[in-house]
């Protein structure tokens, strides 16, 4: 199915076309192509259909079900849903049913969207291929040997595979725009504390934000227009309404001031052709009317080595609750110390164990300051030199991911290579600021690649403007 | 430097519903969850 969101929730609206046909059609879609690609953990068939059928007994009253009305979403699996399964793709959430409902997934069904299913991920979000889940691997749709890039895999692949024409993913270092950009949709990243965070389940707090995954950039505007704004169920949620992101997506690059990230783009490891991307998009934005120059933000190196220490340090604290008392997975033992250890034994995953043992290193006794406060000494110095950058530019442009999408299996046995795939995209996340990936042509192998655009702390009507620049010129 | 509090009125707010929390709990107990022992005490 390749009908937008804004296109089938116009028909829906008007009468023209039933929530249910639209929901049909997407399950058929899932039907014919999930069982290949294995981007759904759990499609929500029964629930999917009751919803439509609500919107179209609304449309039939005379009533707007909303701006999503009758849109099937896709929601990654660490997002949760009142009695619907909600794994993480862990063993130690497996048969979970949460008691309550995230407020992003609240506010799509308030705007008459429809939750279609729980897509796969990267365990608990940790990694970059959607190769740690536990439930198995997601699998790119442009080439089934590929991975759909990590960790929000699932969910990218689910929009670029056309089962639904919205997402929602989370981006701690990356996992947004990294698989949005491998499997050639957009993906973004919005400004740390813009979307409610009530309801997904925390990986690293100071990083963790859910964001969009669209095929198109007004798609992405539409679904991050209804779900972010305040909410009082989350106390990092920025006290300001929802940006109007739509109004001005058309107001052009004329008079901008755009910096190609330097650190970013020239690094090593970033193939020739993915620099070339960037610099074409950067030419169109200059045929906008933006002026472009190169921007150095020095600091941007360390964010790879500064990410993961504080990632998974906080990572370390957050999985802590997984105890085998209260939810999920328990093995017995011969008290409730054995129990917790064979439990977690049993549930996580080794890259879940490498990150947890990793954090709890870096914030033991006699190393935090050299571990954990270092790192975050580096991070005050990224947000210092984004900020300069920001003063003399309204927006920077970067590669999204260093290469296209790799074949399955060939980083798995090298943590180190696949940490590798979320260079440029995990400095946004230390920042805190806004960063989205936008697809601009394919690589020699075919396979899509994506432009970054980052843009300061609520600086999304920028970014988007920037991003439907680039979109519209891309090859 | 003002200081100012930032508090919320006092009232009634849902609350997850205790039946549906310990239904999801491995093995709970007269409204509570059931832990194996945790200190040296008899069992």
């Amino acid at each position: 199915v390749t009908d937008t969101a804004l296109e089938l929730a116009a028909d829906v609206r008007a009468g023209r076309r039933s929530a249910r046909e639209v929901v049909d059609e997407h399950l058929a879609a899932i039907d014919a192509r999930d069982a290949e690609l294995h981007a759904f953990n759990h499609v929500m068939v029964d629930g999917a259909r009751a919803a439509a059928d609500a919107v179209d007994v609304s449309v039939a009253q005379g009533d707007d079900p909303g701006a999503l009305a009758g849109v099937p979403i896709a929601l990654k699996d660490n997002l949760c849903t009142r009695a619907v399964p909600t794994t993480c793709s862990s063993r130690i959430l497996d048969g979970w049913r949460p008691p309550y409902t995230a407020t992003v997934v609240d506010r799509i069904a308030a705007a008459g969207g429809i939750p279609i299913g729980k897509t796969n991920l990267d365990e608990f979000a940790m990694g970059s291929s959607t190769e740690n889940s536990a439930f198995g691997p997601t699998r790119n749709p442009h080439d089934p040997t590929r991975v759909p890039g990590g960790s929000s895999g699932g969910s990218a692949a689910a929009v670029a595979a056309g089962f639904a024409p919205l997402a929602l993913g989370s981006d701690t270092g990356g996992s947004v725009r990294q698989p949005a950009a491998l499997c050639g949709v957009v993906g973004v990243k919005p400004t740390y504390g813009a979307v409610s965070r009530y309801g997904l389940i925390a990986f690293a707090s100071s990083l963790d934000q859910i964001g969009p995954i669209a095929t198109t950039v007004t798609d992405a505007a539409l679904l991050l227009e209804i779900v972010a704004g305040h909410d009082p169920l989350d106390s990092t949620a920025i006290a300001e309404p929802a940006p109007r992101l739509r109004d001005v997506l058309d107001e052009g690059v004329a008079g901008l001031r755009i910096g190609i990230v330097e650190e970013l783009t020239d690094a090593e490891g970033i193939r020739p052709e993915v620099v070339a991307a960037v610099e074409d998009a950067a030419r169109a934005l200059e045929k906008g009317g933006a002026t472009v120059d190169r921007v150095a933000v020095p600091s941007a190196t360390y964010g790879l080595s500064a990410y993961y220490l504080i990632a998974p340090a906080e990572a370390s604290s957050n999985l802590a609750r997984y105890d085998g008392v209260r939810y999920g997975l328990r093995v017995e033992g011969d008290d409730a110390a054995a129990m917790n250890a064979k439990t977690r034994d049993a549930g996580f995953g080794a890259e879940v164990k490498r990150r947890i043992m990793l954090g709890t290193y870096a914030l033991s006794a006699g190393y935090y300051d050299a571990y954990y406060g270092q790192a975050q000494r580096v991070r005050t110095l990224i947000i210092r030199d984004f900020n300069r950058a920001y003063d003399t530019f309204d927006a920077l442009v970067s590669p999204t991911s260093p290469t296209t999408a790799f074949e399955l299996g060939a980083k798995t046995t090298d943590p180190l290579a696949m940490y590798l795939s979320d260079v440029c995209t995990i400095p946004s996340n230390l920042a805190g600021h806004a960063a989205m990936s936008v697809p601009y042509g394919a690589g020699a192998d075919g396979l899509p690649i994506g432009v970054q655009v980052l843009a300061p702390a609520l600086g999304e009507p920028v970014m988007f403007r920037v991003a439907k620049v680039i979109e519209d010129a891309s090859p | 430097l003002p200081l100012v509090n930032v508090l919320r009125a006092d009232e009634v707010r849902p609350v997850l519903d205790r039946d549906e929390v310990l239904e999801q709990a491995p093995a709970a107990e007269d409204g509570r969850f059931r832990v194996p022992r945790i200190m040296g005490e008899a069992p």
